[in-house]
């Protein structure tokens, strides 16, 4: 029934949305391409199974999979970021890559390698409109996730907060210049990208119900190119990219299978770079006016 | 002379480096309350890096700056902008990702009280009218001058006590300068101290009360227009160069 693939697409696509948004702040505002946000992903969720399983009340579980993303984010800013700025732009990002590396090995030594199933602390629920069944753990990550964009949105356009990070996104040094205090603001700029990778994390682990160490390395590299896709350093362009991909990989699993999946997302990945290699809403004028 | 004793700006000794090129040697300079003072000098002669250690941009490498009675820590930006210190970039150094009205309220992110931020704003608009005009516009849309006028009034959101310009007038058209140098003239009219860092030299001497000669980051004459232009000392430090601007 091709209504329901294209809702359970949506729905998917609402957790590449929250990585691709991950992955854009950080590109946007500070030219990084943080690679340690798939393990910060996969944190939340093996934390997620974790703390449930510990016997946690379902909401701690959740706030304390979140926090976990948080501090690790905040790890990654102290150790990469800010301790190497001063370095080539490339050291930031391998070091960022040897913290996903790092996270999903602690993992591996605590927990295994196997794939543990995520028990639901609450009864399966679903809500049915005529024909389409739409399972509300997926109808709040989707809503959640574009609810928090548009937060996002508002918060870097109508806060003085937000002008800082968009100054701090042009030029770091005139930023400095206006007294925006660039040490202050760039590790929000970490906690808020790791809270998203966080939520997409846990979101992914209640949805699908499994977690395993290597679970944030599939999902990063769709968000990634959702982020490609809409454009870099747009934030609609992460919200669009992040659906459209989740849509893509659902109904070629129904119209072909499972292994065409990868052949759809990234042949048309490189088709939309091909004809706007800009992405669908990357500006492409002289200025580029980010977010 | 003006009657004023109290500094508002003091620097002491001032050093500055990078690396082993010393830009500054051991500069000492006063801005009382309300004075226009200008540091004049060839290029090189280590006018912008005075102004940027006491703005905290580079540390320096001795010496102190004192501003309202404390001493600056060396780094820092935001603590001059709270304590009524802006600076006008040399450059301008407008966003221009961000629309006219953004600039400007980015200028006032570090001042102590924002209660009347948006009275502010408006005062700004009724003295640009230009850039009344283009509030939502993108500040890529301005013009050279509308561009310095943006960054004069982005400073002063800030609610400085001390106004500090890098080479205002630099790119701008004759009659622009002009109009640049009225206004100047005008907010010092209203209180505002000023400290200037131009090599437009006859224009400078125009509206300062006391000015500053560098040379090769030395301090080599300091006074009044008038006492810098008997001693012969302004065409002594640009000899070599284009005359006196």
């Amino acid at each position: 029934m091709l209504e329901q693939q294209l809702v359970n697409g949506l729905m998917l696509g609402g957790i590449y949305v929250l990585v691709a948004v991950a992955f854009t702040l950080t590109i946007g505002i500070l030219n990084f391409l943080n690679f340690s946000i798939p393990g910060v992903f996969m944190l939340s969720g093996v934390f997620t199974w974790a703390l449930l399983k510990m016997g946690l009340p379902w909401p701690l579980a959740i706030l304390g999979a979140l926090a976990v993303g948080a501090v690790a984010s905040l790890v990654v800013e102290r150790c990469t970021y800010s301790w190497m700025r001063s370095s080539d732009h490339y050291v930031p990002l391998v070091s960022s890559m040897g913290f996903l590396i790092l996270f999903e090995n602690l993992v591996l030594v605590q927990w295994g390698s196997d794939l543990q199933r995520v028990v639901l602390p609450f009864a399966d629920l679903n809500i049915r409109f005529a024909s389409l069944v739409v399972s509300i753990p997926q109808l709040v990550s989707l809503v959640l996730a574009i609810g928090l964009v548009f937060c996002l949105r508002m918060l870097l356009q109508k806060t003085q907060m937000g002008r800082g990070l968009r100054a701090i996104a042009e030029s770091p040094s005139t930023a400095e210049i206006l007294g925006v205090v660039v040490a202050r603001l760039v590790p929000m700029v970490f906690v808020i990208g790791g809270l998203f990778a966080a939520l997409g994390g846990m979101l992914f682990a209640l949805n699908y119900q499994q977690v395993h160490p290597f679970m944030g390395e599939e999902v990063a590299l769709k968000g990634i190119s959702a982020m490609v896709i809409g454009g870099m350093g747009n934030v609609w362009g992460s919200v669009l990219g992040g659906l459209l991909i989740g849509v893509v990989e659902v109904l070629s699993i129904h119209f072909f299978n499972a292994d065409f999946v990868d052949f759809s997302v990234y042949g048309l990945l490189l088709v939309i770079l091909f004809f706007k290699p800009t992405g669908l809403l990357g500006a492409s004028g002289i200025v580029r006016e980010k977010f | 002379m003006r009657g004023k004793v109290k500094a508002l700006l003091e620097t002491q000794d001032l050093e500055v480096a990078y690396g082993r090129i010393e830009a500054v040697k051991g500069v000492s300079i006063s801005v009382t309350e309300g004075e226009v003072v200008a540091v004049l000098g060839a290029n090189g002669a280590g006018k912008s890096s005075l102004l940027k250690s006491i703005y905290g941009l580079v540390a320096p490498r001795g010496g102190e700056v004192r501003f309202a009675g404390r001493k600056l820590p060396p780094r820092a930006t935001h603590t001059r902008i709270a304590g009524g210190l802006a600076l006008v970039p040399e450059g301008r150094r407008i966003l221009v990702s961000l629309t006219v009205d953004e600039n400007l309220r980015l200028g006032a992110c570090n001042r102590g009280d924002t209660a009347d931020l948006d009275d502010d704003l408006e005062a700004i608009y009724a003295r640009f009218s230009n850039l009344d005009q283009r509030r939502a516009m993108s500040a890529s849309t301005l013009s050279g001058g509308e561009q310095q006028m943006l960054a004069i009034g982005r400073a002063l959101m800030a609610r400085p006590t001390l106004l500090m310009l890098d080479e205002p007038s630099l790119g701008l058209s004759p009659k622009l300068v002009g109009e640049l140098f009225e206004l100047l003239r005008q907010l010092n009219d209203e209180g505002l101290g000023i400290l200037l860092v131009e090599q437009n030299t006859r224009k400078a001497l125009q509206i300062a009360h006391r000015a500053y000669v560098l040379e090769l980051g030395r301090c080599v004459a300091e006074g009044t227009p008038t006492q810098l232009h008997e001693g012969g000392k302004i065409e002594e430090a640009y000899l070599g160069q284009d005359g006196a601007g």
